[in-house]
């Protein structure tokens, strides 16, 4: 294991009668780059102004490189952060604004002019030097908002949905940017996001958080694949979710069906659980012996297609009154019509048993 | 159907007219008075006159230049000293709620006082301290009611700058108040511009208080325009053109601050 470069240590911080997080711990390695992910309201931006500063915990620690911060100010915190907003300061040029935290420092002029150079190139604005903020698109505000917050060369970046405000092709652009950045200067980086594609796509691990409290934390494959909680399962991806029981023997009692899924060998039987089992990993048969065998199936009738370009998910209505989605390729949906009866089916390794909250 | 709509129009524009002509009347005719003869004057309304530049040249050789002085001293440093401390006063109202989300209207009852409650006490402690027929006895009144003002002119602004400026500049390296002199003053520079020339303007016309604590050397523009009306009668056509002296200026800087006036003056009470 790595040098510990933040450490949370049961967090808790209320706002009047709210609880905003609640027990919240979590180690980040040096270079190592995390993401908070979860729903507005779920706290993750309160931890990072715990992080920052601007926030003290009612209860728990806050640790940079070992050290607690909890009465350090802002000012003497060593990180560095890009608001939601950018928050550039508008009267001055984005040379000025990048070298701010330079020239707070009290760092020569020359020196100032060095590092605001070698900023620029690092986030490909060189020659915008002179421009107010007011001048630039949204894409370049937030390369200036990162470009600033590199320069004192901070310890920990921290980064607060970033890319919300901008369109969908420049964040996918952008945040790739960021994760080249990042991996070039091998900073510690939390970075808070309610985008889970950003998330997963970018991150050596992921903090999933619901109402002040760490629902899971593992690598976005882990995240994905394999989600510890109902809230996970349901706020990661798509999953259809079969509420039922765990049976003998590495079964799951859904109504009238017995599933065989490998997931649920852990699981004590007889307790309530949820399967949670990926569109694409279910696949459709119009006729019985075309489905795979050893596979669980069930009947469905189709309900409207959905195009989502490449693929089309495929909207069910199965036992009792229940709607699930299957994701097919387009060229495998030619021969489906709404109101057909059909065979959907998924392997046993294919489901993951999750708890219930 | 058109033409009921012309009829409208036509009458607006002639309620407005009159309405501009009511307001122009008086400045407009200050204006040509400072160029009659005394003969002349005695014929108010009479438009057809021979002007003359006597009562300027006598009122420009009279004390009134050195009562403008006076005046631009008094109105320079009371809106310096209620920027200095009205600045900080709107800051810690805006950011820290400082006294309760009543406080910012008790600001403006400050202002609103009566100057007739205040002058006794006043004229008393100017004259205990040694400061009457000072300029800093006029200053110190003024203070009164355009430091409470400027403070609520400039509350609605700082509520305009995002928290995140300031959070952003104390991540820089930033303590609390080196953010707020060097990011969120910087950023509300026209406020604080409009914040001067009303507060000036507003100095810059006072009567009551110059009159009762000024003497012979301390007199301002308008005690001295007062000066005008003697026993003998109103030297009207020197009056007049110290008149025009007087209310060039505050219609002049009228155009320039008249946009952040509503926002300064509105936004305190909406972000309350």
């Amino acid at each position: 294991m790595g040098t510990v470069s933040l450490g949370l240590e049961r967090i808790t911080k209320r706002f009047g009668s709210v609880t905003a997080v609640q027990d919240f711990s979590l180690k980040v390695e040096e270079g190592e780059f995390v993401s908070l992910l979860g729903p507005s309201g779920c706290g993750k931006t309160t931890i990072l102004r715990c992080i920052a500063g601007f926030e003290r915990p009612d209860t728990g620690q806050v640790y940079l490189y070992g050290q607690v911060v909890n009465d350090v100010p802002p000012e003497r915190r060593d990180v560095g952060m890009v608001f939601q907003t950018y928050a550039l300061f508008p009267n001055m040029t984005v040379g000025q604004n990048i070298a701010f935290p330079l020239m707070i420092k009290g760092s020569p002029k020359v020196e100032q002019r060095q590092r605001v150079a070698e900023l620029l190139d690092l986030v490909q604005l060189r020659g915008l030097e002179e421009r107010y903020p007011r001048q630039l698109s949204g894409g370049q505000q937030q390369r200036v908002a990162l470009a600033r917050a590199l320069a004192k060369r901070p310890k920990v970046l921290l980064l607060d949905e970033p890319l919300s405000a901008l369109d969908a092709k420049i964040r996918e652009e952008l945040r790739i940017e960021i994760r080249r950045i990042q991996t070039t200067l091998g900073i510690t980086t939390i970075y808070v996001t309610h985008d889970q594609e950003e998330a997963l796509s970018i991150s050596d691990r992921v903090v999933v958080m619901n109402q002040g409290i760490i629902q899971q934390v593992g690598s976005p494959a882990e995240i994905y694949k394999r989600p510890a909680t109902l809230f996970v399962a349901r706020f990661v991806g798509t999953n259809n979710l079969f509420q039922g029981k765990i049976g003998e023997g590495g079964r799951f009692l859904w109504h009238d069906h017995v599933f065989r899924v490998d997931d649920a060998i852990k699981w004590p039987s007889g307790i309530q659980a949820v399967l949670a089992v990926r569109p694409a990993a279910m696949g459709l048969a119009t006729s019985q012996t075309d489905v795979p065998s050893g596979a669980n199936v069930m009947l469905g009738r189709i309900e409207p297609l959905t195009f989502l370009g490449s693929i089309v998910r495929v909207s069910l209505r199965v036992q009792g009154d229940e709607m699930i989605r299957v994701d097919l390729p387009a060229e495998a949906t030619a021969g489906l019509s709404l109101g057909q009866q059909v065979y959907v089916y998924f392997s046993p390794e294919a489901g993951v048993i999750v708890r219930e909250q | 159907m058109i033409s009921r709509r012309l009829a409208t129009q036509a009458i607006i524009l002639l309620i407005l007219c009159l309405a501009l002509a009511i307001v122009i009347f008086p400045y407009l005719w200050t204006l040509l008075a400072s160029f009659k003869t005394e003969a002349a004057l005695n014929r108010p309304l009479d438009w057809n006159f021979t002007p003359t530049l006597a009562n300027w040249q006598a009122m420009l050789h009279s004390e009134i230049p050195r009562q403008v002085l006076n005046s631009i001293i008094v109105g320079t440093v009371t809106v310096l000293l209620s920027l200095l401390l009205g600045a900080p006063a709107a800051y810690s109202f805006s950011r820290f709620r400082t006294g309760g989300d009543g406080a910012r209207f008790a600001v403006l009852l400050a202002q609103m006082l009566p100057p007739a409650a205040l002058i006794v006490p006043l004229f008393l402690l100017m004259y205990t301290l040694h400061l009457l027929d000072t300029l800093w006895a006029v200053v110190a009144s003024h203070l009164t009611f355009i430091l409470p003002l400027v403070t609520w002119f400039l509350i609605g602004f700082f509520d305009d700058v995002p928290p995140e400026l300031e959070e952003q500049a104390m991540v820089d390296g930033c303590t609390q108040w080196q953010a707020f002199y060097r990011v969120v003053l910087p950023t509300i520079r026209p406020g604080l511009g409009a914040a001067a020339l009303f507060g000036f303007v507003l100095s810059w016309n006072d009567l009551f208080y110059a009159l009762l604590l000024t003497g012979k050397h301390s007199r301002t523009l308008p005690v001295g325009i007062a000066g005008y009306w003697t026993f003998r009668g109103i030297e009207m056509g020197q009056m007049s053109a110290a008149i025009i002296l007087a209310i060039g200026p505050v219609i002049i800087a009228s155009f320039f601050v008249q946009r952040y006036l509503v926002r300064g003056l509105g936004g305190g009470a909406v972000k309350g």
